[in-house]
């Protein structure tokens, strides 16, 4: 077999043939059927938050409407819709595609590669997201919002009580979400194992990078469970199946069991990729080496695994029997050791390093607090009776924020300031960057710090308002106050970046002196990512790597054409060519979009929609003609 | 000015097995589908605990004998599958056509073998829970089925149309997996649902 070999020369400047092939026609073609990588991550990045606002409107609407006694903003249906329509949100729309979003944004970066393995399927899956997303919220608007809660408990989301389209309309939103969660998840794992640049070994890979393999895989295999159960109940809802019918020998509870074996470790695969921004941006801001490298990545897979065994403590209010709840009650527990463990090896590289306090490193701190305080509420509701006492109470809406937001939306925050510049060139503002954290940071405490007491005064969830007597008021308004600051934060960020995007100062290549390979290219980076692809000797190649560290030579630049390394070592293997602009991912969603929306109304959908993905699979997967110097060499 | 590199030119454009990016892939479907076919054996000993009697409607042997047949179908269809494989490593184009289309033969036969069963079963899916979770297990499988069917006409399109290169062998290879999880798929839906009514 043919192999690399290590030598010295002349490099010819590809710069022309690379841009010539990695660069996008203009036009609607080229920007539909664009799949850069870059490209595919920047539209799901400002997809999510595009939802991320919408949901944060809704959330503001429950808040105005709580904030004092009796009041009527909006009634109990719409009620229902809006709650149901804003955890939905920012569940499937929001949190999990962001996070995938900048993993398909940065990963091949920092892996030293010019894209995905699978291009086309990122597109494909992000257009499904888009479509599903769409949906939820045209059902919204329609007054066909679903109705049930986030996570649909049946028999209320079944066909006895969910009468309408409502939650069909939140099935379907789901199995085009989770198509395209795993359509990224695969992407990434694949990315990551076979597309590393050579020297890469797995104990070489950035903190992120591990992150995002982690939760790929635990996507992998926990996706599957909701994409069936949502199955399952839009067909105990269409062709009157009964898997949760208790009248025709199904069960309510089958459903919170594979719903929750699935959600629970939605949880740690929306957080996880947060622990990964966490120690991307500790490096730089403390301006030294992660403490515990083999620590951190042995935690984030524990973390992972133990994710996987503690589904029940969301059921100890059904009535499990005993020795249940305390395998669950223990497994709860242990989930603690691995992010304890997290948590002090990034203390203790703040205390090894020198800590400049810039935007991101406030939001890493903010994290720190919320995330301990959220942490601590989640010890206590591992305990069945105490659990028992607080569940539906407003003591589990401050829980899961505190876990949510502080775990991952403010390390997200963080991530977007950090990787802000390399994404656009430009800088945010400083300022109203550190104004905006403090808004973010006060606010959302303001808001669901008192909720912990109010869970604890006997204040359930999801009800559209109460009555004086109760003495909830005071509380509820300080949360109120508190939400409209934590908006005018997030206002702030948005219209930091829309400024910045415009006219911000100009970054560089590297504003951070970070460590990683995305920073040793230029911002934005171009079409093909390096015009060299580097090669590493180390988990921090931009500070470390020496001045005459080898690079590639020899994967095709008048092609998109990817080096393929070895599974462990990242040792050179082969080199492979990627599809270039395509529309077939856009009408293989499109044929998917009239499979899923038009099966709600009819079962021919589904023999019409799947004839139209197989004639659009079939396009997909038609080989290309071959080169006219493959022609040559096959001609006899 | 000169410069270290690593030159990769020499190495070649394609590999096969799970050197191959898309091997990896086709082993992730599997672990997804898998997943979902794996959760739905424990759908059904879930609702087999709940339900008395169980099951509510006896299913007759003659199916279950039938299940068996396509199992045993599924089962050789390996041979030429792996056949396949190796033909494509030994860039044996003929061979491959033909043991691909020996394999995607025996699939199209186990398929109709379980659209038979699926309508001699004595229940439909919406006749109680157990009715559902059976069609479910049995349907999925005989959906991973077709689209394992599908993925070798197109093959097989390919290979008698031409040209053949080099990444369409390492193609054929990789998507070897996928027929393999087709084959697991159904020994699972057999041993959960038919193995019970043989005993």
């Amino acid at each position: 077999m043919s192999a690399a070999v290590e030598r010295e020369l002349e490099l010819p400047d590809l710069t022309a043939e690379l841009a010539c092939a990695w660069t996008r026609p203009r036009g609607l073609r080229g920007w539909l059927g664009d799949v850069d990588h870059k490209a595919i991550g920047r539209r799901y990045i400002a997809t999510a938050f595009g939802f991320f606002l919408l949901g944060g409107v809704l959330a503001l609407i429950m808040r105005l409407q709580l904030a004092a006694p009796n009041r009527e903003l909006v009634g109990p249906d719409r009620y229902d819709q809006i709650f149901t329509t804003h955890g939905s949100t920012m569940m499937f729309l929001f949190a999990v595609p962001v996070m995938q979003g900048f993993g398909v944004y940065l990963v091949p970066l920092m892996l030293g590669t010019r894209n995905v393995a699978f291009p086309r399927l990122n597109a494909y899956g992000y257009w499904v997201y888009l479509i599903g997303g769409v949906f939820l919220w045209v059902g919204l608007l329609t007054d066909t919002g679903p109705d049930a809660g986030w996570f649909a408990y049946v028999p209320l989301a079944g066909p006895e009580y969910g009468t309408g389209k409502r939650m069909d309309v939140w099935a379907q939103m789901i199995t085009f979400t989770e198509l395209s969660a795993l359509a990224v998840a695969v992407n990434l794992i694949v990315t990551t194992l076979k597309h590393r640049a050579p020297g890469m070994a797995l104990h070489r890979m950035p903190m992120f990078v591990w992150a995002t393999l982690v939760t790929s895989v635990m996507v992998v295999f926990a996706m599957p469970a909701v994409m069936l159960s949502s199955g399952q109940l839009a067909s105990d809802r269409l062709i009157a199946t009964h898997f949760f019918n208790a009248a025709e020998g199904g069960d309510p509870l089958l459903w919170q069991h594979l719903f929750w074996y699935f959600a629970h470790p939605e949880v740690y695969i929306i957080f996880l990729p947060a622990l990964g921004f966490v120690s991307s941006i500790l490096a730089p801001f403390a301006r030294t080496q992660l403490v515990g490298y083999t620590a951190l990545v042995l935690a984030t897979v524990a973390t992972a695994f133990i994710g996987f065994g503690v589904w029940v403590h969301h059921m100890f209010a059904t009535g499990l029997p005993q020795l249940g709840q305390s395998f669950f009650t223990a497994a709860s527990l242990l989930i603690v050791i691995p992010t304890g463990v997290q948590m002090f090896l990034w203390i203790a590289t703040v205390w090894r390093g020198r800590v400049r306090l810039a935007t991101p490193m406030l939001y890493v701190v903010a994290f720190f607090v919320t995330f301990l305080i959220g942490g601590l509420t989640g010890v206590m509701i591992a305990s069945v009776p105490l659990d028992l006492q607080v569940h539906d109470t407003f003591f589990i809406v401050a829980h899961l924020h505190y876990v949510l937001i502080g775990g991952a939306v403010f390390p997200l925050l963080g991530a977007v300031y950090y990787w802000f510049p390399k994404l656009t060139g430009r800088m945010l503002d400083e300022r109203a960057g550190k104004l905006s954290c403090a808004l973010v940071f006060a606010g959302f405490h303001l808001t669901f710090f008192p909720m912990h007491q109010l869970g604890l005064d006997g204040m359930p969830r999801r009800v559209y308002t109460y009555d004086e007597a109760t003495g909830w008021g005071p509380l509820n308004l300080v949360a109120t106050v508190g939400a409209v600051v934590l908006g005018l934060g997030v206002a702030l960020t948005l219209v930091n970046a829309v400024v910045a995007w415009r006219r911000g100062a100009i970054a560089g290549p590297d504003p951070w002196r970070a460590d990683g390979l995305e920073w040793t290219t230029s911002s934005p980076p171009p079409a093909y990512n390096f015009r060299d692809l580097p090669t590493v000797c180390d988990r921090y190649p931009a500070w470390t790597s020496p001045p005459d560290q080898p690079v590639v030579y020899g994967v095709r630049a008048d092609r998109p054409e990817l080096l393929v390394t070895t599974l462990v070592d990242a040792a050179p293997d082969h080199r492979t060519e990627l599809a270039n602009v395509t529309l077939a991912p856009l009408g293989a969603a499109l044929a998917t979009g009239v499979t899923f929306i038009g099966s709600i109304f009819t079962p021919w959908a589904v023999p019409i929609g799947g004839a139209l993905i197989v004639i659009a699979l079939v396009v997909w997967f038609w080989p290309r003609p071959p080169y006219r110097e493959e022609r040559l060499e096959a001609a006899p | 000015m000169k410069r270290r590199v690593i030159d990769v030119a020499a190495l070649p454009a394609h590999a096969f097995g799970s050197r191959d990016p898309l091997w990896w892939a086709v082993i992730l479907l599997d672990a997804i589908e898998g997943t979902m076919l794996v959760l739905l054996a424990v759908t059904y000993f879930y609702i087999r605990d709940r339900t008395t009697p169980f099951p509510p409607v006896v299913v007759p042997r003659g199916i279950a004998w039938i299940a068996t047949a396509e199992l045993v179908v599924w089962l050789v269809s390996a041979v030429p599958t792996y056949a396949s494989g190796r033909a494509a490593i030994a860039g044996d184009v003929p061979r491959m056509r033909r043991q691909l289309a020996l394999a995607t033969g025996l699939g199209i036969i186990a398929a109709v073998l379980r659209w038979t069963e699926l309508h001699l079963l004595p229940m439909r899916w919406d006749s109680h829970a157990y009715g559902s979770v059976v069609w479910a297990l049995l349907g999925l499988q005989w959906l991973h089925a077709v689209t394992g069917i599908g993925e070798n006409l197109l093959y097989l399109a390919v290979l008698w149309i031409g040209p053949v290169e080099d990444k369409h062998r390492a193609d054929i290879e990789v998507s070897t997996p996928l027929w393999y999880f087709v084959i697991a798929g159904a020994a699972l839906a057999w041993a959960v649902v038919f193995l019970e009514v043989l005993l």
